[in-house]
């Protein structure tokens, strides 16, 4: 080796170890950076811990800070409430105690001394106070007192005062005057914002509880709201949009279990399948409400519960003037109790004092006892007054419903069959059919055929052996051979052209016979892809039968459900059953 | 037609009306629910404002 | 409270608002929902049943003012199932233009009454008001409206 090449040779040596300790030294970096990146993963989680430890830390103490105030200030509002409410407490204990004697028949001279005159001047504003003295008075046989007490409890609260006595009065057995004051009560009512006391004497008077003279005043007073609520197109509107949502809900689950080839070749399948799970809502209202009108609805015992469970609440619940104390009151002492979470304090408040201000309209009333009586707490008698009453917002929301629906279905039905709809399809790849059911069967199975057989030719065709090209080289190979062998080996030269043009043409033979197998075997394929296309074919064609006379039979129920509106609104006019039970003990509910 | 009616704007969640529901914590009852009648009423009852002359014009 | 005075009360919350209500006109809304009458049956079937353009528009004529008088609102046609056989399965009468069109199921039906097609095609209605606003509202037998 020249010196020349010694020294390159020196310096590839240096460039090699170089270029070596390069790499180490990347080697170490990328070591070095994996560590980093460790090591930054580790205080991700750190700082996320910390911002968790920190968010639950702010929890905790914003939780102690809302007990401090809850406490703080549940001591002053209890000292205000004694202050300036402490005397209603009294009136709400000589209260019970009146309304006890009155329970057991039996009125103690002490209990009617309590209730003096003083009550009325020390309770100005406390409905409670002068009803309680009238009571005494009346128990006491003083006219006199009794007519002030009333006179001062009907200008401090004519809804309640009404309500109280109507009650009382109606216990002792003076009817006739019960049904006074209830007629009062009921003309102190705002049809826009009604309580809950009203609802359950709607249900009380439904029931017969103050004979058919209570269901004629508040009928009448029902009809004088309704015609006066009416007029306002917005809150017809509304409850008509209540009863379409119970149509809503009655609306069938999906039919694709029972039309699967439908369903899998139809693109139209989604809007049929909807009208048809719509349709099937008629059915489904039938059977509801029919039975709603058909029922035989025993009068209940609960009534002179629910008649109790208002007195109890006419001499329990707050005066208003107390109610954003008493509130106030009750809302921090839900934060102590839930250990200063204001959410878990929001949900436990007692449901006493926020049903005592939930207030409804009347029409709202009326189609919330119609569609969910268990929650308003109403009992299915008065669910069949008030679906009857509801009747014109049910049939048309039906109508609406039905006509939607209807708008719903598709013009046309098609079959749309991909490439990929069966194998055969993706080995051919079988360009994209559609065709539309208006057309009759054996025309569009015709057509859906000849579709195969278009897009499978030239694949087919492709595969046919070529004789005309293979034979050419062994046709002129022969030529050659024996213008060349034959006149120089003579017999023996064509012999063994002629063996070899043999051997030639039975390889090429044996070629073809593979060939045509192989063309056998793909439109033996071709045969089953289209035989199974048609199947496809043929099957959704008859599900779509199926489903037509499916739907025609939902869709004709209609006017079955009309007929069914139409009844239930007379039905709901049908006496009570207390009337029922006085007019003809024997007879059948109307129905 | 025009697409399905919206609740209007008077319509009430469902959920909202607890009219139903029990109360929280267990009420006390006012009386012993015994029902009975008192016996020593006089004739005359409490009548609305108004009414008690009405009354008193019928027994003229 | 005074007797008298209770009794005013009493006389104004039972029927004051009720009364006042009904000397006024109906709301719009109501009037619109107010049921199709025979005389206005009559008319659809008989414009239906092909006579020449002069009665045909006479016919229009008059169901345009009725629609204007009873309920407010004139639509800009009817949609109906055809009664003629096949090929046709619906028809078109539009009130305005006078002109009554027959539809076989390929066909095209030009807008708005290409949405009544299927409402007619159950058979569950008489005929289907198309409005230019693009509102159906479907007319059942009994001359009730959906609305």
């Amino acid at each position: 080796m020249s010196v020349n090449e010694a020294r390159i040779l020196h310096r590839i040596n240096e460039v090699q170890s170089a270029v070596t300790s390069l790499n180490q030294g990347v080697i170490q970096v990328s070591g070095q950076v994996a560590h980093v990146g460790q090591r930054a993963e580790e205080t991700r989680n750190d700082l996320q811990q910390l911002a968790r430890d920190f968010a639950d830390f702010v929890k905790r103490s914003e939780r102690i800070a809302n007990i401090q105030r809850a406490e703080t200030r549940v001591g002053v509002v209890e000292a205000q409430l004694e202050n300036q409410f402490g005397h209603h407490n009294v009136v709400r204990r000589f209260a019970t105690g009146l309304l006890q004697g009155f329970d057991v028949g039996l009125v103690s001279e002490e209990t009617v001394r309590a209730v003096s005159e003083q009550l009325m001047v020390q309770n100005p504003r406390y409905w409670l106070a002068p009803v309680l003295v009238a009571l005494g008075a009346w128990a006491s046989d003083d006219q006199e007192l009794c007519e002030r007490g009333i006179q001062e409890g009907f200008r401090r609260s004519p809804d309640r005062t009404s309500l109280f006595l109507a009650l009382v009065l109606r216990r002792q057995g003076r009817r006739d005057s019960s049904v006074r004051w209830l007629r009062q009560y009921l003309a102190a009512q705002d049809p826009h914002a009604l309580g809950r006391n009203f609802a359950v004497i709607l249900e009380c008077i439904s029931q017969g509880a103050f004979g058919p003279s209570g269901v004629e005043i508040v009928q009448e007073r029902l009809d004088a709201w309704r015609a006066q609520l009416l007029t306002d197109e917005d809150r017809q509107q509304a409850q008509v949009g209540r009863w379409r949502a119970e149509m809503d809900r009655h609306v069938g689950p999906s039919a694709q279990p029972n039309f699967p080839r439908l369903a899998e070749v139809s693109p139209q399948w989604p809007q049929m399948d909807a009208a048809l799970s719509h349709a099937a809502a008629h059915g489904a209202l039938i059977t509801k409400y029919a039975a709603l009108a058909a029922e035989e609805i025993t009068p209940q015992d609960r009534i002179e519960d629910a008649v109790d469970d208002i007195l109890d609440r006419l001499v329990r619940e707050f005066d208003e003037e107390e109610l954003p104390l008493r509130r106030e009151h009750a809302e921090h002492h839900a934060v102590i109790r839930n250990g200063g979470d204001l959410d878990a304090a929001r949900r436990d408040l007692d449901s006493d004092l926020i049903a005592l201000e939930q207030k409804l309209d009347y029409l709202t009333i009326q189609s919330e006892s119609a569609l969910n009586p268990g929650k308003i707490g109403v009992s299915r008698a008065t669910q069949r007054m008030a679906v009857s009453s509801c009747h014109d917002w049910f049939a048309r929301a039906h109508a609406t419903f039905c006509g939607d629906y209807r708008q719903g279905l598709p013009t046309d039905v098609q079959a749309v069959f991909e490439t990929t709809h069966n194998t055969a399809g993706v080995v051919f790849k079988l360009p994209r059919w559609t065709g539309s059911f208006t057309r009759p069967m054996p025309e569009l199975e015709a057509d859906l055929a000849g579709h195969w057989d278009r897009a499978s030719r030239p694949f087919i065709d492709g595969l046919a052996y070529n004789w005309g090209r293979k034979v050419i080289a062994p046709v002129v190979v022969l030529l050659l051979a024996l213008l060349i062998l034959v006149p120089t080996a003579g017999v023996a030269g064509l012999i063994i052209t002629m063996i070899g043009g043999g051997i030639w043409f039975l390889v090429l033979y044996i070629q073809s016979q593979a060939a045509a197998k192989l063309q056998d075997a793909v439109r033996e394929l071709l045969a089953r892809g289209k035989q199974d296309s048609l199947q496809q074919l043929r099957g959704a064609g008859a599900e779509l039968i199926d489903w037509t006379s499916a739907f025609r039979r939902e869709d004709s129920r209609e006017p079955q459900v009309r007929a069914l509106i139409g009844d239930l609104a007379t039905a709901g006019a049908a006496a009570s059953p207390y009337e029922r039970r006085v007019a003809d003990p024997g007879a059948q509910s109307g129905a | 037609m025009t697409s399905p009616t919206q609740n209007g704007s008077s319509a009430v969640p469902q959920e909202v009306v607890p009219w139903a529901k029990q109360a929280t914590k267990p009420q006390p009852r006012a009386t012993s629910r015994v029902r009975q009648m008192v016996r020593s009423l006089p004739s005359w009852d409490p009548l609305p404002p108004g009414e008690i002359l009405v009354n008193r014009h019928r027994r003229d | 409270m005074e007797f008298a005075q209770r009794r005013r009360v009493e006389t104004r919350l039972d029927a004051g608002t009720p009364t006042q209500d009904r000397q006024l006109q109906r709301p719009p809304n109501q009037a619109a929902r107010a049921p199709r009458h025979a005389g206005i049956f009559e008319a659809v079937h008989r414009i239906d049943a092909g006579l020449d353009e002069a009665t045909r528009a006479q016919l229009a004529q008059w169901i345009r003012d009725e629609y204007q008088s009873q309920f407010g609102d004139v639509p800009l046609g009817f949609f109906a199932r055809c009664h003629l056989g096949p090929p046709y399965v619906d028809h078109r009468l539009d009130l305005w233009q006078n002109i009554v069109e027959h539809y076989a199921p390929g066909d095209t039906v030009p807008e708005p009454f290409a949405r009544a097609r299927m409402l007619a095609r159950t058979g569950s209605y008489d005929f289907i008001e198309v409005y230019a606003s693009g509102e159906l509202k479907p007319v059942l037998n009994d001359g009730s409206v959906v609305a």
